[in-house]
């Protein structure tokens, strides 16, 4: 069985998710989305991804699904984080890549790229 | 030209102003109204207000439940500043527009220096804090049983009364404090000399006088005395028949006369706002016939620092509030316009995006690429043209355009255009239309615009969903007169936290996708045709809206027969 690199967007535009799956997934990967309305149960019950694309200033991200993507992303996961221009003081995870908005989904798709493929 | 305006204090349209000239203005709940008020308790032609002589006087035309001018019942009345009037439920309050400038009023008082010949001096003054138990308490002891304590009640109480009239203007709020004082005190003429609120100068702000005083003839208002009320915070009263040299029977008395004046400080709670300055002269001619001098007394000093303290107040409290509305329009347009950039930087990135599918489906040749591409790209056009007409809709003061439609006609439109937009979806929408639907008035691009907005959020509300439906109806209730489209989902629903706030403005549920404008436009153009927005969340989830509005006919209204509108279309000016 081959282990899909698994996207996950936390994101209430579509256009991140339809532009990825529309790229990725004739790559291999397999590109899911988690909005707002999902909250924790959908989170949850989410397979772990590979890499996470959080919109930090996306109004539609709830609360606790900050939370939720952030206490999975500040550990394990590989972020990248859309919205920032700068890691947030005491941030030290390397895995991590910042895009301010709006950005050039070539940027995006590189930043996905090089996370799901670490050195 | 002369204008006026009548602001709306109370009612479905508070908050709106119109501006009114020398043409008649008609005021109704009929659509040929000059000005429509959509209240059930208003006649379809209520009243009209006519330019007469120089005024504007409202005449009502008969109506069913009358026509009322500060809570008098009137046929008709001739309308000042400050009025307010009764339609109905709704409370509009007239100001005339016309007042003169300040440069106009500095231009009728001479500011004397030291070295003018004004020979006045100085023959009583009363210490500031005496006006303030009589503005307290309206009542005073020491004064000469000519003006009695009921006197100064009823003048300070007519006084207080202006300081808290709605105004939106401080220069006619002081006229008519001044008309007053005029009264109260028996003056000739007065003005009131006020601190600008950016510097420490005091200027000729407010002038006025009593009917029969030449109107061309400047006040002479001494610096020295302005100066010395200042800086001792005292009133005065002068006088220049005592000690003037010029005071010699058969003399200078004849061409000069007497003349008298009181000055006393505007002390508001926290700094001196400015002066009033009033004076009395009596003619030469008059004196030589044996007239006794118009004089003014102490008593009447009291009384005037009582209304120079609350002139003061009143100054403090409009510019407390015009502060206010500044700081507040000025948080309101940096909301507005971080919203909208928020707004326009996710429609930036779709746009971004099926650019960004479409240059990859041409660089590899592939259709399918391209075709998402543009899927994208169309559907963010679709995004910026709702956001447009929804800004332009909630940004203008408009009457509905009113014309003959039909309903179902307008909500089939609604239809097509959100099942272009669910194409590609699982979501399924269904139509119930009403055959029997009576002939009405409503303007169909604004309910039009209502409905999808509406709609457009029951879509969204059903995206995630993979047996998302939406179902919209179209209805009349006979009993009620009320016409309604109702827009039923089958969604997650509203979390209750956030019902109470889903007409807010830039208030939005639906995060990068919402521009919080939709509902709000909805509900403005519900409010425009008398209707309202009720919403209701059942517990098993999903959302029922239900546009209600009553239906409109009016046999004397110009009717235009049309179908459903188009995105082409235009619309009248509103």
């Amino acid at each position: 069985m081959i282990n899909r690199t698994k996207v996950m967007v936390v994101d209430g535009l579509t256009e991140t998710e339809e532009v990825l799956k529309a790229v990725l997934e004739p790559r291999g990967m397999q590109v899911t989305r988690v909005s707002s309305d999902d909250r924790h149960e959908r989170f949850h019950s989410t397979e772990e991804p590979t890499v996470v694309v959080l919109h930090e200033s996306d109004r539609s991200v709830s609360q606790d699904t900050r939370v939720a993507s952030r206490s999975l992303t500040w550990g394990e996961i590989p972020c990248v984080v859309i919205g920032r221009t700068h890691p947030p003081l005491h941030a030290s995870h390397r895995a991590r890549r910042y895009l301010p908005q709006p950005f050039q989904y070539a940027e995006l798709v590189t930043a996905i790229e090089s996370l799901a493929q670490p050195d | 030209m002369a204008k006026a305006t009548l602001l709306v204090l109370q009612g479905v349209d508070q908050g709106k102003r119109a501006t009114i000239g020398q043409q008649t203005v008609s005021l109704g709940r009929g659509p040929q109204n000059t000005i429509r008020i959509l209240d059930t308790e208003v006649s379809r032609n209520h009243a009209e207000i006519l330019f007469e002589n120089e005024h504007w006087t409202l005449h009502d035309l008969d109506s069913s439940n009358g026509s009322f001018v500060n809570g008098q019942s009137i046929r008709s009345h001739m309308l000042k500043t400050g009025d307010q009037l009764q339609i109905g439920r709704t409370i509009l309050l007239f100001t005339e527009m016309a007042s003169p400038g300040s440069s106009e009023i500095a231009s009728r008082i001479d500011l004397l220096s030291a070295d003018d010949p004004d020979k006045s001096q100085i023959v009583g003054t009363v210490a500031s804090s005496e006006g303030k138990p009589l503005a307290r308490q309206a009542s005073v002891s020491r004064i000469a049983p000519v003006i009695t304590a009921d006197d100064n009640l009823q003048t300070l109480y007519r006084i207080s009364e202006e300081a808290v009239r709605a105004t939106d203007s401080l220069d006619l709020l002081l006229h008519r404090m001044l008309d007053l004082t005029i009264d109260a005190v028996g003056a000739d003429r007065a003005c009131m000399l006020v601190a600008e609120s950016r510097s420490d100068r005091i200027l000729p702000r407010v002038f006025s006088h009593r009917p029969g005083v030449n109107p061309n003839e400047r006040m002479p208002v001494s610096t020295s005395i302005v100066n010395y009320v200042i800086a001792q915070g005292e009133g005065v009263w002068t006088s220049d028949a005592l000690h003037d040299s010029r005071f010699d029977p058969g003399h200078s008395i004849v061409q000069a006369g007497i003349r008298e004046a009181m000055c006393v400080p505007m002390q508001g709670r926290y700094e001196l706002m400015g002066v009033i300055y009033v004076d009395i002269t009596s003619p030469a001619d008059y004196l030589l016939k044996g007239g006794a001098p118009r004089t003014f007394r102490e008593e009447l000093l009291t009384l005037l620092l009582a209304i120079g303290r609350q002139s003061a107040l009143a100054v403090e409290n409009f510019r407390y509030q015009e502060a206010l509305v500044t700081a507040e329009r000025l948080a309101a347009v940096g909301q507005t316009i971080a919203s909208l950039s928020h707004d326009i930087k996710n429609i930036l990135q779709g746009v971004r995006g099926g650019s960004y599918l479409i240059d990859m489906g041409l660089n590899e040749g592939k259709e399918e690429l391209i075709r998402k591409g543009w899927t994208i790209v169309e559907r963010n056009q679709d995004r910026i043209y709702g956001l447009v007409m929804d800004m332009l809709t909630y940004s203008k003061e408009r009457q509905p355009t009113l014309k003959e439609s039909d309903l179902n006609s307008v909500v089939e439109e609604v239809n097509r255009l959100i099942e272009g937009r669910i194409a590609d979806h699982p979501t399924r929408t269904e139509l119930h239309l009403e055959e029997n639907l009576p002939t009405t008035l409503f303007d169909p691009e604004g309910i039009l615009r209502a409905v999808l907005n509406v709609a457009t959020n029951a879509i969204d509300a059903v995206e995630e969903s993979d047996n998302g439906k939406v179902i919209i109806s179209t209805d009349y209730d006979a009993e009620t007169e009320l016409l309604s489209v109702t827009v039923k989902d089958n969604g997650t629903g509203i979390p209750v936290a956030e019902r109470n706030h889903i007409f807010d403005l830039f208030k939005s549920t639906k995060g990068a996708r919402g521009t919080g404008l939709g509902l709000t436009v909805s509900q403005k153009i519900m409010h425009e045709h008398g209707g309202e927005i009720q919403v209701t969340c059942p517990e098993g989830g999903g959302c029922i809206f239900r546009l209600a509005w009553p239906r409109i006919t009016d046999d004397a209204a110009p009717l235009e027969h049309t179908g459903a509108p188009t995105r082409n279309e235009s619309s009248a000016p509103g």
